[in-house]
């Protein structure tokens, strides 16, 4: 019961924000084919920017999963309620 | 009327220094007002130099005027102004005066024009900074104070040793103007300066200031401290070849670990070093194009951090920490401090109508008309890498229901009053971008950011890469957000070189007080023996032996000594 509500919030942001994204590369792409590109390299194909696109999220997919199995540690217990202290 | 040839700076020093017994309304008018009167000398004066003294038969140049330092000028002062804002919300008296110090040696530094004088304002910028640090009411600030005193030190020490190499070759050499990195003195002066734009290696020490400085102290060492490094870099290494390689590190491993690390202060230290890389690899790109886009990069990620710590700042005050796994609630509780958080990291990210994609789509045309693919190829990427890894990895976190948070307000006025005046400068250079190019280097600099096969690519890019994430995240292929501490470099240093340090301390004062001991022993017996032998004189009667050869060696001595005085 209380994980249902939960989900759905979190899932409504992420369609959100996907709704947005998917509009604007629509939008994006549209134009990318509509116009005369004196581009340079990938960017002078039809996509080649999504396609940029696409590799950078695999690339940060596979750091954030690389630096969570490699590097991640346990943080010490940081306490930082000290800084609420100095402000009106 | 003559014209005041003061350097900017210097006004506010003086400010910084006057805060100590200034009453607490007062402070922030007076930086105001110091802010105002630094950019009014900035503004107000043709190029040029102008104080030039002479001191041990060097020459001072106290002020010199040209675009490069104009544009890094504007951008430090907007800064202060802006900063001194979000503070008032705060009273800590020696915390304003530490960051306005790190402003004016900042911006001393831009405007003087000999090595020695832009030594002494950086190194006072970079003392300054470590005073923020140590000022900051965060838990391990103080540790975090004393390792940047320890870069702050090898920096300066390069620094010297760089100068005097560089005087070495003739006295009438302190113009600070090019030098050649592969000279003596001109390597250690690069070395220095790559210490302090966080270059590989030495990168930790930003995001380790940024992440335990306060939220204003952290935004102030962001802003000015690298900053200053890219200015030095520009003017005295433009077109170097070690540069680009540098910078292309720098932007790997910047992105590398800020859409990895959970704390989204460090994260955004780590997305800092990412785009200094950017300015790095620029500079080291001998057009004009790229030296002009130096200065409106550094101009346009100076406000886009500036707003993004400031923003984190406000959350980091009302929830205690900025952790990407525990933002949850904050976009229903705090939709205005959400709002800033995002818009920020997207103008990281690029965003066409924020400030930093005017400079990086010019980047961009100036890495293709220097037919430099792979760097356009790294540098389009990671736009797209922030755009996904963390602006939206903000989005998605601040939007997660939470039930166990006790409510929370947004920031008090001045806070947001600061954080949204920085949003006003990111967007309406964003939308209005000519003004910034007019004030490049570049005098005839005719770019328009928003033709369609610039704007186009650029939404392609950011919205493909947002959509194709945001579907990853949906299908659970992205690693959950968790509270975690990612190792860097510094952990060696901070871990098992410290702990190596320690051990060797101990065997070192171990050995020493062994050492000490032994010797206190030698010479007690030493003294026992003297003792033993003194009272043996003075009764030589106990043993007659002992008593004949006691009185003829004393004999001895005297005839010595009588026939020496004859």
């Amino acid at each position: 019961m209380s994980n249902a509500p939960k989900a759905s919030k979190r899932r409504g942001a992420l369609i959100v924000w996907l709704i947005i994204c998917l509009i604007a590369t629509s939008a994006a792409i549209a134009v990318d084919f509509l116009t005369a590109r004196p581009a340079y390299w990938i960017a002078a194909r039809p996509l080649g920017r999504a396609a940029i696109g696409l590799a950078a999220v695999a690339f940060v997919v596979i750091a954030a999963w690389l630096g969570r199995f490699v590097l991640a540690r346990k943080p010490p217990v940081e306490g930082e309620g000290a800084h609420a202290g100095d402000h009106a | 009327m003559p014209a005041i040839t003061l350097n900017p700076g210097f006004v506010l020093i003086l400010c910084a220094l006057l805060l100590f017994v200034t009453p607490t309304r007062l402070r922030l008018p007076l930086t105001i007002l110091a802010s105002g009167v630094a950019l009014w000398l900035l503004l107000d004066r043709n190029f040029g130099a102008a104080g030039v003294v002479a001191q041990i038969g060097l020459p001072v140049v106290l002020l010199n005027l040209d675009a490069l330092n104009q544009v890094f000028g504007i951008a430090f002062i907007a800064a202060t102004m802006l900063l001194a804002i979000y503070a008032g919300a705060r009273r800590h008296a020696f915390e304003d005066s530490a960051i306005l110090l790190l402003g004016g040696g900042a911006v001393s530094a831009l405007f003087v024009g000999d090595l020695i004088s832009f030594v002494a304002a950086a190194e006072l910028a970079g003392l300054a900074a470590v005073w923020t640090l140590f000022a900051s009411p965060l838990r391990r600030a103080s540790a975090a104070g004393a390792r940047l005193l320890i870069w702050c030190g090898l920096e300066g020490l390069l620094f010297l040793i760089g100068v005097a190499f560089h005087l070495s070759a003739g006295a009438a050499n302190t113009a600070f103007t090019r030098l050649d990195a592969h000279t003596l003195g001109g390597g250690f002066i690069f070395a220095a300066l790559l210490i302090r734009v966080g270059a590989p290696g030495a990168h930790v020490w930003l995001k380790d200031a940024v992440s335990h400085a306060s939220s204003v102290g952290g935004a102030a060492i962001a802003v000015f401290s690298p900053m200053l490094g890219v200015y030095a870099l520009a003017r005295l290494f433009p077109g170097d070849v070690l540069l680009p390689p540098i910078g292309e590190a720098m932007i790997v491993i910047g992105a590398i670990f800020a859409v990895a690390d959970d704390d989204l202060r460090r994260a955004a230290g780590y997305a800092l070093t990412a785009q200094l890389g950017v300015c790095l690899v620029l500079i080291g790109i001998p057009s004009p194009l790229a030296q002009a886009d130096v200065s409106a990069h550094a101009f346009t990620i100076i406000i886009a951090f500036l707003l993004l710590l400031l923003a984190l700042g406000m959350a980091l005050m009302r929830t205690d920490a900025t952790r990407a796994s525990d933002l949850s609630g904050v976009a229903r509780q705090m939709p205005v401090t959400t709002a800033f958080l995002v818009l920020a990291a997207l103008a990281v990210a690029g965003l066409p109508w924020l400030a930093p994609y005017a400079s990086l789509a010019l980047a961009l045309e100036a890495l293709a008309q220097a037919e430099q693919q792979w760097l356009w190829l790294l540098v389009s990427g990671l736009c797209a890498a922030m755009a996904s890894g963390f602006a939206m990895r903000i989005a998605i976190g601040a939007s997660r229901p939470s039930s166990d948070r006790a409510e929370l307000r947004e920031a008090p006025f001045q806070m947001l009053l600061g954080a949204g005046l920085a949003l006003f400068l990111c967007i309406a250079v964003g939308l209005a971008p000519a003004w910034l190019y007019a004030l490049t280097p570049t005098t005839a600099l005719n770019f328009d950011p928003f033709a369609p096969d610039r704007l186009a690519p650029q939404i392609e890019l950011i919205g493909a890469g947002g959509a194709a994430y945001l579907l990853l995240v949906a299908f659970r292929a992205v690693p959950s957000e968790r509270p975690v501490r990612l190792l860097d470099l510094d952990a060696l240093y901070r871990g098992p070189a410290a702990a190596a340090g320690r051990w060797i301390g101990v065997v070192l004062i171990r050995v020493y007080g062994g050492w000490g001991a032994a010797w206190r022993r030698l010479w007690l017996r030493a003294g026992d023996a003297f003792s033993a032998w003194a009272a043996r004189c003075d009764r030589p009667y106990l043993e007659q032996w002992a008593g004949v050869a006691h009185f003829a060696a004393i004999a001895a001595v005297l005839a010595i000594i009588l026939l020496a005085r004859l």
